[in-house]
């Protein structure tokens, strides 16, 4: 039967990037987490890890994206919109609530304009590498799907032809 | 309803014979049906009856509890139930793709992902009809994707 996204699944996605990123920010810490410690408030702590503080402020940042991605990414809510647009209205959302993020919590400062390019150019690769998966992955699934749909047609039909 | 069945070996062909008062949409119902094991199909058009060829039909959707047949350059109306036109359509290569229509796998040009894992079907006069969730599964298990 059909199966309907619920709250689970929206907490699933929710935990599963809040860990990963977690995993990634912790061992950034372990890194490069003392010279980066009076820089941004994410190393606050240094080189021993991540303060529970910024660890809420990814949970809520990451809630917040993952419902934009529900609501633009699925037809619940939003009906009818084509592909480009749900794409652009997910990235430009995702933006805006990372801007609120680094402005309120100050990830970085705000006044330095390398740090804004490097944000700018981390968030447009990233964009464009989820964009290139998601369109390989599709792709692939409908190249499958094709393949898959002229051999039931062999099948089926080249069955009823000797039936005939 | 009496049933009768004569066997003998005197009889040259299966012959099927209605006795009734009139043409009840239960009878009607039964024509159909018996029609569709001979590959055919009886529908109406403007209160005309017509008997056309299953292979010829792209899709079957069912409106408002009535059941429309779609071929290449008509649409006709049946008393089957989509239902029943499925039990007997399956073994023509019909597929379900949503609750309310059948499509046959002959007449789809192309299938495409879409948002949310529903399919899109493009058939072969360019029309689109969209596979819904719960059907898409279904479908790609029958095409043995999954």
């Amino acid at each position: 039967m059909e199966k309907k996204l619920n709250i689970f699944d929206y907490l699933t996605q929710v935990f599963t990037i809040f860990g990963i990123l977690i995993l990634i920010l912790n061992i950034f810490c372990l890194l490069f987490g003392e010279s980066a410690k009076e820089y941004s408030t994410i190393f606050s702590l240094g080189d021993t890890g991540l303060s529970i503080t910024t660890m809420l402020q990814f949970l809520f940042a990451i809630a917040i994206i993952t419902a934009i991605k529900f609501l633009f990414m699925t037809d619940y809510i939003i009906k009818s919109l084509s592909m480009t647009i749900r794409i652009i209205l997910l990235f430009a959302f995702s933006f805006c609530n990372i801007l609120v993020f680094i402005f309120l919590c100050k990830w970085f400062p705000v006044n330095d304009l390398k740090a804004w390019i490097m944000f700018i150019i981390c968030f447009t690769v990233s964009c464009l590498i989820s964009t290139l998966i998601s369109n390989f992955k599709e792709n692939y699934e409908n190249r499958r799907l094709e393949e898959a749909l002229q051999k039931s047609k062999e099948k089926v039909y080249g069955k009823h032809n000797n039936m005939q | 309803m009496k049933i009768s069945i004569n066997i003998d070996d005197s009889f040259q062909t299966d012959e099927i014979v209605i006795n009734s008062k009139c043409l009840t949409p239960e009878l009607e119902r039964i024509i159909s049906t018996i029609r569709l094991i001979e590959q055919q199909m009886t529908v109406t058009k403007n209160n005309e009856m017509f008997f056309i060829d299953v292979m010829s039909i792209i899709y079957v959707e069912s409106v408002d509890r009535k059941t429309f047949v779609y071929t290449d350059n008509d649409c006709y109306k049946t008393k089957l139930r989509l239902y029943e036109m499925e039990e007997q359509l399956l073994h023509y290569g019909f597929i379900r793709i949503s609750k309310s229509s059948l499509v046959q796998l002959n007449f789809i040009r192309s299938v495409r992902v879409e948002i949310n894992r529903k399919l899109r079907l493009t058939l072969e006069n360019g029309e689109q009809l969209i596979v819904s969730r719960a059907y898409s599964e279904q479908l790609k298990q029958n095409l043995g994707v999954q």
